[in-house]
């Protein structure tokens, strides 16, 4: 167990720099220049040199390759956006919780709307609840994130004047936030994080009530279900402790591979409630051109789907005694 | 079969069970008016093709069918007890605790997330009111009993870390964890190999004598009939068709089913230059049963009567059963088979 | 023969772009003068389509000839003609793939027919003073945008994109990971290896937004290099599905019977693994198209993918998202339009899959 737990962690570190490294030449592999924003035609070439020269672009590649490598090992940095006007990090810094808030809790929805939904269409197998489930689940999933969270948009934050009860944009009530008593913000923060969260959180439950549906089913047809049943007992037994010990494990390796999805997703929804996180960071770098700011996004979004699925693993390694006791 | 085999009252009787899965191409009727007696103590056998509907009777016993089967007909009566009146609440009683069922599977027929002990304990536990402690202790023993060395050590692996035959005691300590009255034993060996099949029924036979059980034995192995079974019950096509004594149905075997199936295998002692008899055409398809006598597309001494009519299981000669209309004064219609 | 199928699938991104095309399209538009219904652009999305279709169907009957031939190598397996109609039999039954496939082919016909079907041009606009933004009406089913153009038609016209876009990206995701999958598969060992290592790390980035990097970077929002893209970032699921079925033919009886015949590893890969793996390549093909029309949405959606005036679903979206609160229509139609494509796709995908998959059928 723990040589597989080390040997997994030992694996991730080349995953982790095959994507720093990966990202850093595509990125300066791009036509063009970091600092082509300075440019006008009439610019003398010498004051380009200078600028080039600033942010330590005329240094070989390899050299600047290194550079970046320490100083996103030893200190975090992720260079300097010169569309911001400021080091990466900052910028960084205050949209990365953001992100994670919304995601957390969208994977929370995902998790109990999800398992939740496939057991109970599973154990309902060919009834009314399950097919009408099915038919939902697939709807949503083949449903767009901002598709759903212009719906939610409309339904409850302005298009219907009766169901108007959420506010369209943001994390919080930006005139009245200062003023209001604790209990008050965390109101505020709640229903400024409902609608996205749950946009993000419902389109990835109907993935994995789907899945959930499926490995349920398929566990319920293997032997060691009749055996279980032979032994007198309950149907319930039977479901819960020997059926869903089984069907979750799956759950827990596709949980770590539907990550990347639900970072994908962050992004749209990000835009769709103009919430501040890595999403709105990525997409205002996409039509800035801001090189070092992607580079920075990219890394950061690869390195949580390498951990995420690094906590997967060992957590399946821990529930399944095939893998904890080899 | 109706009328008293032997003097005790048998354990289990089935009489004209019918078990039919209603799938999407029609219904399927794996077990259709079979009958058969397991009386105390002793061994009977359930041999026949594969697919002849051993594994759905003995599934129909334990009443684990499940949907698309249903068992619609018949009656299960362990000790008098007609099981397919209980409740599922009763039924569960029984289960585990009164018949205990074990598999041909032992790779897959125990759960890989719990240690065995655990799922041995869990046996006794649903059935008795003992402590978590008390349950432990009656595990080690029972797979001290199975012939598991270290069983202190062993209760707590899981099932991956144990060999075919290993896991086959586990399944047969967890079925006697609870002494129960009948095992159902569906192919318990054809999984394992050679040597490990004669230590796992040395091992039952055993342990039989030991509780003082009635086992219900289905196997494809007459050579394991003739060993170890007191009757035997030959099925053909999801029934029974010849039912006696095992010493008796060697000897004179009246079914020209039976007669086919036992010079389908080679036995000891046979001249060599005698061809091995192979029953020729195919298994009937449980969608669509000939008509008539079930065998008559196969048999040798077909004639017209057994297109229409189907024999009846009767009783041909003193404690031998037999469905053919053509056994008469306990003589084969088959020349030479009742030797 | 499959080597080429490869080839030709590979090659059509560029081939779109490349002169030939341009050529060919040209000549057609002097043999039937300006008069045709169908633009330039028109007979680009007609053409791909149709050589589209036309491989599917080689497929298909390639792998058809060739389980004929396993069938005799290995006795145990069904023959294709029973195969075939169980699986049409189950297919038929299941009413949701049914609507699944009417679904799709209804889209298609309106994709091809487009001309005929949309009461106006979608990239022409009104009198941005009189016409702009006006409610449904018999005249303009789903009303006009603020640059004065029928919504409806566009709508119309945006199928175009999802449907190629979803047929393209996903063709060129099959058609990759199939070949690394095929690689890992047959070889083994650390070749295996190093390639799973490769795809552990592609899964590890987020499509979207890597996508996004490359469009912004490299300045180039073409409808090919986006359909190159999607494709690209898409075929670590097929690599792992092919590389695992491979994986399990190997044991089988009738590859190692081929392979002990002295087979070489050309007649073992497209004669005996690739045809028996055909079948859950077609089903996640099916079910990967509707992926690959969300992610092309979500890129016009953020203003990164089609560029206006050529309407895209997601770019509809886009341009109208503004008047959510107001003319609600606009957007909302856009994107019910994407949600029945690709439910469509999905109820098609989900329904080959229990028809093929053999262990779901009773
Ligand atoms: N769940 C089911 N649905 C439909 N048909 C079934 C089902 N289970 C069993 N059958 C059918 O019932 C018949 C009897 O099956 P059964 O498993 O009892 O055979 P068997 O005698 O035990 O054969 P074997 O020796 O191979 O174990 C078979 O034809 C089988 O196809
Ligand atoms: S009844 Fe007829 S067909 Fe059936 S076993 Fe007897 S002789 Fe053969
Ligand atoms: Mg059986």
């Amino acid at each position: 167990m723990h040589t597989y737990i080390i040997r997994r962690i030992l694996i991730s570190i080349p995953l982790l720099f095959g994507l720093l490294t990966i990202n850093f030449f595509l990125i300066h592999a791009a036509p063009g220049d970091p600092t082509d924003i300075f440019y006008n035609p009439d610019m003398d070439p010498e004051a380009r040199e200078n600028i080039r020269r600033i942010y330590g672009l005329d240094q070989p590649l390899g050299v600047q390759y290194l550079k970046y490598i320490q100083g996103v090992v030893l200190k975090f940095e992720f260079g300097y956006s010169i569309a911001k006007k400021r080091p990466v990090k900052d910028e960084i810094l205050e949209a990365l919780p953001n992100t994670i808030q919304l995601s957390a809790l969208a994977l929370l929805l995902e998790l109990s709307l999800g398992i939740g939904i496939g057991i109970l269409a599973a154990v309902k197998q060919q009834s009314t609840f399950d097919n009408a489930t099915r038919v939902t689940a697939l709807t949503f999933y083949s449903m767009p994130s901002f598709y759903l969270g212009l719906v939610l948009l409309f339904l409850f934050a302005g298009g219907v004047s009766a169901t108007h009860w959420f506010p369209a944009s943001g994390m919080v009530d930006i005139v009245r936030h200062e003023s209001m008593s604790t209990l008050g913000r965390l109101g505020d923060r709640a229903i400024h994080i409902f609608l996205p969260s749950l946009t993000l959180g419902i389109g990835a439950a109907a993935g994995i009530s789907r899945y959930m549906r499926g490995e349920l089913l398929e566990v319920i047809r293997q032997d060691y279900m009749r055996t279980a049943r032979a032994k007198g007992l309950t149907e319930r037994v039977v479901v819960f402790k020997h059926g869903l010990r089984n069907a979750l494990m799956p759950i827990i390796t596709i949980m770590g591979l539907s990550l990347p999805f639900l970072f994908s997703g962050a992004v749209i929804v990000e835009q769709v409630f103009g919430w501040p996180g890595m999403g709105r960071v990525a997409v205002d770098a996409a039509f800035q051109r801001d090189y070092s700011m992607f580079l920075a996004v990219n890394l950061i979004f690869g390195a949580m789907v390498v951990v995420g699925n690094l906590v997967a693993d060992i957590l399946y390694a821990m529930v399944d005694p095939r893998v904890r006791l080899s | 079969m109706t009328d008293v085999m032997d003097q005790t009252s048998p354990q289990i009787e089935v009489r004209n069970l019918k078990t039919y899965f209603y799938t999407e191409d029609g219904v399927v009727r794996a077990v259709d008016g079979l009958s058969y007696r397991l009386a105390k103590g002793e061994t009977l056998a359930l041999v026949g093709e594969s697919g002849c509907g051993k594994s759905v009777s003995a599934l129909s016993v334990m009443r684990l069918i499940a949907s698309p089967g249903k068992i619609v007909e018949g009656e299960i009566l362990l000790d008098g007890l007609d099981l397919l009146q209980c409740s599922e609440t009763e039924m569960r009683e029984v289960r585990g605790n009164r018949i205990s069922m074990i598999f041909q599977e032992p790779m897959t027929s125990l759960n890989p997330v719990f240690t065995i002990g655990n799922q041995i304990m869990e046996a006794i536990r649903v059935h008795q009111d003992v402590s978590r402690k008390e349950a432990r202790d009656r595990t080690i023993a029972m797979i001290r009993r199975v012939k598991i060395s270290a069983a202190e050590t062993r209760v707590d692996e899981y099932p991956h870390q144990m060999s075919g035959g290993m896991r086959q005691r586990v399944m047969i300590a967890m079925a006697l964890a609870c002494n129960p009255e009948v095992l159902i034993a569906d192919e318990p060996t054809t999984a394992l190999d050679v040597t490990i099949q004669a230590q796992i029924m040395e091992l039952l036979a055993e342990l039989q004598s030991e509780f003082q059980m009635s086992i219900l034995l289905i196997t494809h192995n007459l050579g394991l009939v003739a060993e170890v079974s007191d009757q035997v019950a030959v099925m053909y096509a999801s029934k029974v068709v010849e039912h006696t004594s095992t010493a008796e149905l060697f000897a004179s075997p009246l079914h020209p089913y039976t007669h086919g199936l036992l010079t389908s295998v080679p036995t000891l002692g046979m001249p060599r230059e005698q061809k091995l008899n192979v029953i020729p055409g195919q298994v009937p398809n449980p969608l669509h049963f000939p008509t008539g006598c079930r065998f008559h597309p196969r048999c040798p001494v077909a004639e017209q009567r057994c297109k229409q009519e189907e024999p009846l299981l009767r009783e041909v000669k003193p404690g031998h059963w037999a469905a053919c209309h053509f056994i008469e004064n306990g003589k084969s219609p088959i020349k030479g088979a009742d030797r | 023969m499959i080597l080429g199928l490869f080839g030709l699938l590979v090659g059509l991104a560029g081939w779109h772009a490349g002169t030939l095309w341009d050529t060919l399209a040209h000549t057609l538009e002097k043999l039937f003068g300006a008069n045709v219904p169908y633009t330039l652009r028109d007979l680009d999305f007609l053409v791909s389509t149709l050589f589209l279709l036309g491989m599917l169907a080689a497929l298909v009957l390639y792998s058809g000839l060739s389980c004929q031939r396993i069938r005799q190598a290995d006795r145990t397996a069904q023959g294709p003609e029973r195969q075939w109609s169980i699986v049409k039999r189950q297919f038929l039954k299941n009413r949701l793939a049914v609507a699944g496939a009417l679904i799709i082919l209804a889209l298609y016909l309106v994709a091809f027919l487009c001309p005929f079907l949309a009461p106006y041009d979608p990239v022409e606009q009104g009198d941005r003073v009189q016409e702009r933004l006006l409610s449904p009406s018999a005249e303009h089913l789903l009303g006009t945008d603020r640059f004065a153009r029928d919504v409806f038609s566009r709508i119309i016209y945006g199928s175009r994109i999802s449907l190629l876009v979803g047929f393209l990206a996903m063709g060129l995701a099959v058609t990759l990971g199939t070949a690394v999958g095929a690689v890992a598969g047959y070889y083994g060992g650390w070749v295996d290896s190093v390639i799973m290592r490769f795809v552990d790390m592609m899964l590890s980035f987020p499509t979207l937004i890597l996508i996004i990097t490359v469009i912004a970077l490299w300045r180039n929002q073409s409808i090919w290099i986006i359909i190159t893209l999607i494709g690209l970032m898409s075929w670590m699921g097929v690599a792992r599905l092919v590389r695992g079925q491979f994986m399990a033919l190997k044991e089988r009886e009738f590859f190692q019977a081929a392979r002990a015949l002295g087979a070489g590893t050309g007649r073992l890969i497209f004669q005996h693994l690739l045809p028996n793996s055909l079948t859950p390549i077609i089903v996640s093909a099916t079910l990967r198209v509707g992926n690959t029309i969300l992610l092309e949405a979500s890129l016009s959606y953020l203003g990164l993918g089609v560029q206006p005036p050529t309407p895209s679903w997601g770019n509809i979206v886009y341009d109208t998202k503004g008047n959510l609160f107001t003319e609600w229509w606009m957007p909302l139609a856009a994107g019910m339009a994407i949600v029945i494509t690709v439910v469509g796709y999905n109820l098609l995908g989900d329904g080959l899959r229990d028809a093929l998959d053999p262990r779901l059928r009773e």
